[in-house]
């Protein structure tokens, strides 16, 4: 029983590490339409002169939103814990 | 801490805090945002924190005070966001580009970002150091 499900895993990882390895690179991708777009026209449409700000802030807007969410919640936590913790041990 | 480091820190620590506030109003100009810059600003109150102890630092800034901006900048963040995916094109500055007035909404959102970012670093410098 322990060996086929070794085996089984064993052919499982061998066949997603020949998918990724037998997958054409990003370096030669036919279908560059997204970031050559970002390149030319994100000066025009943002008015922002760093490229990585614009992407960062106005086309994936709400990812760096929940970026910072990220942060926040982490001050929440570390401040939750502190605070129960010193209640609790007096 | 020693005199030496007391002494660097004290001189260094307002040119620190005003490099972190250029990188974020310059952040749609030069590399740089809203990370970086909270980031560079919450490691001079490090500095000051491990330098001169917690007291000193919690005169420069309470840790009320730190709570409360962090929770407000995250308000104003969040709206300035929805606010501008709705209605997109009142915060536009008319200025041109390559200048401080220049980009639409990433002037706003870094530097609202970036004190939000300052702000839970000191807060979470602050707390682990009183535990």
């Amino acid at each position: 029983m322990k060996g086929i499900l070794f085996f089984a895993c064993l052919v499982v990882f061998g066949s997603l590490l020949l998918y990724v390895f037998l997958t054409p690179s990003f370096a030669s991708w036919k279908n560059k339409q997204v970031a050559s777009y970002y390149i030319e026209k994100g000066l025009e449409k943002t008015g922002s002169a760093n490229l990585v700000s614009s992407i960062v802030w106005d086309f994936r807007g709400f990812d760096t939103v929940g970026e910072e969410t990220v942060l926040f919640t982490a001050a929440v936590g570390v401040f939750t814990i502190v605070v129960f913790g010193l209640k609790r041990r007096k | 801490m020693d005199i030496i480091i007391r002494t660097v820190v004290k001189g260094l620590f307002p040119f620190i805090v005003l490099f972190g506030v250029y990188i974020l109003f310059h952040g749609h100009l030069t590399p740089g945002g809203s990370f970086p810059g909270g980031i560079i600003i919450a490691s001079g109150i490090a500095l000051l924190m491990l330098s001169f102890g917690l007291s000193k630092a919690e005169r420069t800034i309470k840790e009320k005070t730190a709570h409360m901006t962090e929770a407000f900048a995250a308000l104003l963040l969040v709206s300035i966001v929805l606010f501008e995916t709705f209605v997109r094109s009142v915060l536009r500055p008319t200025g041109t580009i390559f200048e401080l007035w220049s980009a639409q909404q990433i002037l706003f959102l870094n530097v609202t970002g970036g004190v939000m970012v300052s702000m839970a670093v000191i807060l979470i410098l602050f707390l682990l150091m009183k535990e």
